[in-house]
């Protein structure tokens, strides 16, 4: 009898003891550190001084956007309390959060803001596509700002908050805007969870975590809302090939894969130790053509590659994995405001040889080679370029492929002459279509366009900016659509999600379009 | 003595000279421009401009080898320019990974390759000779990236044994910093116990057949002394010298293993700034690669009187 | 025939193996176009990485190429580069290594040049250069060339010092012959041992270098199959498609085994005294 009752005594100590231990263990944790392997390095941390997204990524953790977006592509205010918008869009009220902590130790104000401001208006991209319609901004007190446009502005807030490449508005400490100037930032203040502890150029960046940190009230959701830095240290390891990232996580030395083989899904399904991490939406490949020069300064022969290309194929050249690629005409994916299902009709992912033949003729293509130039280290951009040249060789043009490493690219793709296409990985989750002003218009980014199709191009956005009522500006990106896909400056082939895996005692871990580890824990 | 080392130091300036402007010449004329590739894909003209006079890369190459050259003479390279950092400073950061790696390497590879060399030449026309034969031929004949990609498979990703990749120093690791350095010393040893192995074989084959140790053996020193004593010393000037020449065959290999191990030293460095067109980055490595090889050289000719007590230094 | 009954006297199997393996290999080389009815640059990506089959007897890659095929045109790719480079090699350093042997007067200058070139190890010229010209089968013959062809003007040259004071050489100075004559007729014909045995492990040489090349991306220019470029697209596969990376890595090892076999056969074969010649 006193043994049943040790054993019974035992068998529920123990089963409380497992059932505490599997609770806790869905409980947070604070402490420990997270080791994610990144996809590369970056030349420093200063995203006005550059568009590489990377360093966002990065520096998301370390500064604070006044707006930041949130699972839906919805723009939340975040060091802002609230807003206002007033006389039609010609006036953004901002009225900040009392109270939040910098990494110097002192408040945030409005100086901060309005330093931050002027240098992101002068320097950075996202600033360049603001500052033509800007017209001034004003101190009320401590917290209130007011930023003025001359004419109705209507994507202000979007492109303040911009997941683009580095164009986020992000407010960094007056101190350290007085003492760089417009020069590369080295050292840094922000509002963040996490501020920079050590960079070693090439190898890490080790983020630590601030303990000041004043978070934002709202519900979480993605970069909006409440932070909570959990983990004590961030190193982000910047790992280059992407086998030694998978291995890594493998062997349980990192925490966070960014970008791994689609190929290998299956396998990272089987693992217990690995939890998949799909990004949707994400990112489209873009077909770029050189508009300056013949064929593709007419738009017959633009319109003609289109036709020429089996679109299902480069998915399976591109991407690979058919769960990892979707056919996509639109800018914008299915469920966002700005999608148009009609976008492209009767033209995107029709794939008719003799048509293509038939246009470039109209347009007088004597035959000459064409030159697609493309990086190596990209894999979507390196097998599309290699696909490409299958297919159009299939049908007989000719084909020179260009693979150089990246500086020799970016170097050859900024000249007028020597080469005719381009793939590029455009982001997905673009929060507003003027976004797509930056590059599409007369003489915008590469496409060397410059006809009277790019001044209607223009005149298109030049209306989209001004309206602020959703129904007129939605009837002007569908114009927008139906004048891309006629006058063809570039088109996106498909869209694409990248994949990242996660170790499982990584929990929370949220698949945004760049990864952040804030509300994220280990488990023991 | 001494008057030979300053002369063969003499001999070296016109040699350095010529690596110097091997190494500025070859660099500076990449294609590819490294400004671009610092400010990202939607750089504007203007910020083009302003970063390309910062850097002053407006001048031309004449001018920029000239004041180059001095600034080098100095020991100043000039500023990395995608680190933002002084390439004298990026480069002393990044010799210590290196150096452990090749110095792990040069000893498991030349112990190896001796043991090999001398097993074989003992046991000439016999099955260990061939068996030594085949492993020293397969160590000049397999490309170190794909020994190393199996390895890291076999190795590290199926077995567990050792990590991936990385690289971890004594002061933070302790001795598990040899698990970091097991798989990329033993690819780069392989190579070098294959060239030292086929060295070791043929000079002590050649001092084999020499009258003196036929001498030695019919007096009746026992087999095992001849061979460490007499042949093994009089085999060692070809050996030195074969391994002095190939260290720098080490080093070239380490710019490939060390970006297939991502490992944080000097070959890494050098892939990476041609990648990016860090052209003074680039130099530098060069330089460094070059100027080790020379020294290295010149200690195997002064050693020489070591080994070989009958060479008079003039 | 004489050199065949030769070896057999040597009782060299290994020699024996390593010619019929190359003759192989070569085979292979030669008649890629018509040993396969695929194309290798030919994309059928929707049947991507399958595995070995009658069908694809190495299997399929990334894009749903015949791996096979692929193999055989990277093969043919390698054999061109190192035939290349051994010739390249050979005139350029025949030239300096007889200015450099035969005239003292530009021996200082030369040597020292050469000097200079070999404190960098030839992979890292190569690498250089290469990332100069840009990717490309024949910007990195002439960058492999510019690698090594210092090391065959050094053993061209101290093969012309040991043979231009001989007496016959001498006697053929005094009855006034040309230089160009005695250059030609004597001292060339009695360096060819030297020079046959470093284009061999040249060639052996070359075949690794190249494959490093495209490995790093810097080498033949995709798609056009290269044994390196496949090793290096094969990386990302290596756990769900494994055939992928080891064919080119045994095809890269089998023909390099071969020619340094060959090369060490030559030396023994041909001249006996350079057995103690170091490689490299």
């Amino acid at each position: 009898m006193k043994k049943l009752f040790t054993m019974t005594a035992v068998l529920i100590l123990l089963t409380t003891l497992i059932f505490s231990l599997s609770v806790s263990a869905q409980e947070e944790r604070y402490g420990g550190t997270l080791n994610a392997a990144v996809k590369m390095s970056v030349a420093h941390l200063d995203t006005d001084n550059s568009t590489d997204s990377m360093i966002s990524s990065m520096m998301n953790h370390v500064y604070e956007g006044l707006f930041e977006f949130d699972k839906n592509l919805q723009v939340q205010p975040h060091l802002a309390e609230s807003y206002q918008v007033a006389e039609d869009g010609r006036e953004y009220t901002v009225n900040l959060r009392r109270g939040v902590m910098m990494h110097n130790g002192q408040e945030m104000n409005a100086d901060d803001v309005l330093a931050s401001f002027d240098r992101w208006l002068r320097l950075n991209n996202g600033g360049n596509i603001v500052e033509p319609y800007f017209d001034s901004v004003e101190k009320i007190n401590d917290y209130k700002i007011i930023f003025k446009f001359a004419e109705p502005y209507a994507p202000f807030l979007n492109i303040l908050a911009s997941p683009v490449s580095n164009q986020k508005f992000v407010v960094r400490a007056e101190e350290i805007i007085d003492k760089f100037g417009d020069s590369v930032i080295t050292e840094h203040a922000g509002t963040g969870p996490y501020k920079v502890e050590n960079w070693i150029p090439d190898q890490n960046l080790t983020l630590e975590k601030f303990d000041n940190y004043t978070a934002s009230s709202l519900e979480s959701s993605f970069f909006a809302g409440e932070r909570t830095p959990y983990l004590d240290r961030i190193v982000f390891n910047f790992i280059t090939d992407s086998q030694v990232r998978v291995s890594g996580i493998q062997t349980g030395q990192f925490q966070f894969a960014e970008e791994v083989p689609r190929d290998q899904y299956q396998i990272f399904k089987a693992n217990s130790d690995i939890n998949t991490q799909i990004i949707y939406p994400d990112k489209m490949a873009v077909l770029i053509t050189n508009n300056g020069v013949p064929p593709f300064n007419n738009k017959y022969a633009r319109q003609a590659l289109v036709y020429a290309l089996d679109f299902e194929e480069l998915g399976y050249a591109m991407i690979g994995n058919p769960e990892f690629w979707r056919l996509e005409a639109a800018l914008h994916e299915e469920g966002n405001p700005w999608h148009d299902e009609t976008a492209g009709e009767g033209i995107y992912g029709v794939y008719d040889p003799e048509k293509a033949k038939e246009l470039l003729a109209k347009a007088d293509y004597d035959g000459t080679p064409l030159v697609i130039l493309s990086g190596q280290d990209d894999d979507m951009e390196r097998n599309g370029a290699i696909a490409i040249k299958d297919q159009l060789e299939e049908i007989g043009i000719n084909v020179e492929l260009q693979l150089f490493d990246r500086p020799t690219v970016v170097e050859k793709r900024a000249k007028l002459e020597g080469w005719n296409i381009h793939l590029s990985p455009f982001i997905k989750t673009v929060p507003d279509p003027q976004i797509h002003q930056g590059w599409t218009g007369t003489n915008k980014w590469i496409t060397n366009w410059d006809s009277e199709e790019s001044r209607e191009m223009d005149e298109i956005f030049e209306r989209m900016v001004k309206e602020v009522d959703y129904d007129e500006r939605y009837k002007i990106v569908q114009e927008f659509y139906d004048e891309m896909w006629d006058s063809v400056p570039y088109f996106n082939i498909l869209d694409f999600s990248r994949l990242h895996i996660t170790r499982s005692n990584l929990r929370n871990y949220q698949p945004a379009w760049q990864p952040f580890f804030w509300n994220t824990w280990l488990e023991e | 003595m001494r008057n030979y080392i300053i002369k063969r130091i003499l001999l070296l300036i016109p040699v350095i000279i010529i690596v110097a402007v091997i190494a500025f010449f070859i660099t500076n004329l990449m294609p590819g421009d490294p400004v671009r590739v610092i400010l990202g894909n939607f750089a504007t003209e203007e910020q083009v401009l302003r970063l390309e006079q910062e850097l002053g890369l407006d001048q031309p190459l004449i001018i920029r080898f000239f004041s180059w050259l001095s600034r080098v003479i100095r020991g100043d390279f000039g500023n990395s320019l995608y680190l933002n950092a002084p390439v004298s400073e990026v480069l002393l950061n990044r010799i210590k990974p290196t150096f452990m790696i090749a110095v792990t390497a040069e000893i498991i590879g030349v112990s190896l390759g001796l043991l090999l060399g001398i097993t074989a030449a003992v046991n000439h026309r016999k099955i260990l000779d061939q068996f030594s034969i085949t492993i020293s031929l397969f160590g000049i004949s397999i490309p170190s990236f794909w020994l190393s990609l199996m390895l890291i498979f076999v190795f590290a990703v199926q077995l567990r044994w050792f990590p991936v990749s990385g690289f971890k120093s004594f002061s933070e690791a302790g001795l598990g910093a040899f698990r970091y350095l097991v798989l990329p010393s033993f690819t780069l040893a392989f190579m070098q116990a294959g060239l030292v192995a086929r060295m070791t074989r043929s000079a002590m084959l050649d001092t084999l057949k020499q009258d003196y140790i036929r001498t030695a053996r019919s007096k009746g020193i026992s087999a095992k002394n001849v061979i460490l004593k007499h042949a093994l010393k009089n085999a060692m000037l070809p050996i030195i010298t074969v391994i002095g020449h190939n260290f720098a065959i080490l080093l070239g290999g380490t710019w490939i293993i060390e970006t297939i191990f991502v490992i944080p030293g000097t070959g890494f460095l050098a892939i990476n700034a041609i990648m990016r067109r860090d052209i003074p980055v680039i130099q530098a490595c060069i330089i460094f690669v070059a100027l080790i090889y020379i020294v290295l050289n010149l200690l195997v000719d002064i050693s020489y009187g070591f080994f070989n007590p009958k060479i008079k230094y003039k | 025939m004489l050199f065949y009954k030769s070896l057999i006297k040597l009782k060299h199997p290994y020699i024996i193996t390593a010619l019929v393996i190359l003759m192989i290999i070569f085979t292979l080389a030669l008649l890629a176009p018509v040993l396969t009815e695929y194309d290798p640059e030919n994309n059928d990506a929707r049947n991507r990485l399958k595995p070995p089959s009658f069908k694809h007897f190495l299997g399929t890659d990334e894009f749903g190429r015949d791996v096979f095929t692929r193999l055989i045109y990277g093969i043919r790719a390698s054999m061109q580069v190192g035939f290349s480079v051994v010739i390249l090699t050979a005139v350029f350093g025949i030239i300096v290594g007889v200015l450099a042997g035969y005239y003292p007067s530009l021996d200082n200058v030369i040597m020292r040049f050469l000097d200079g070139m070999m404190a960098f190890p030839g992979i890292i010229i190569a690498i250089s250069l290469a990332a100069i010209w840009g990717a490309g089968k024949y910007n990195i013959i002439f960058a492999l060339s510019f690698a090594y062809f210092p090391k065959m003007a050094r053993i061209v040259r101290s093969a012309v010092i040991s043979i231009k004071d001989i007496e016959y050489v001498e006697s053929a100075r005094a009855v006034g012959a040309k230089d160009n004559y005695i250059i030609f007729n004597y001292i060339l014909r009695n360096c060819t041992s030297p020079i046959l045995v470093q284009a061999t492990f040249n060639f052996a040489l070359a075949i690794l270098d190249e494959a490093a090349l495209s490995f790093l991306g810097i080498g033949i220019m995709p798609p056009t199959p290269s044994l390196g470029g496949m090793i290096t697209d094969a990386r990302s596969y290596m756990t769900v498609a494994p055939w992928l990376i080891i064919s080119p890595g045994v095809m890269i090892i089998l023909s390099v085994l071969s020619l340094n076999l060959l090369g060490d056969g030559l030396r023994d074969f041909l001249d006996p005294h350079l057995k103690g010649s170091i490689k490299n």
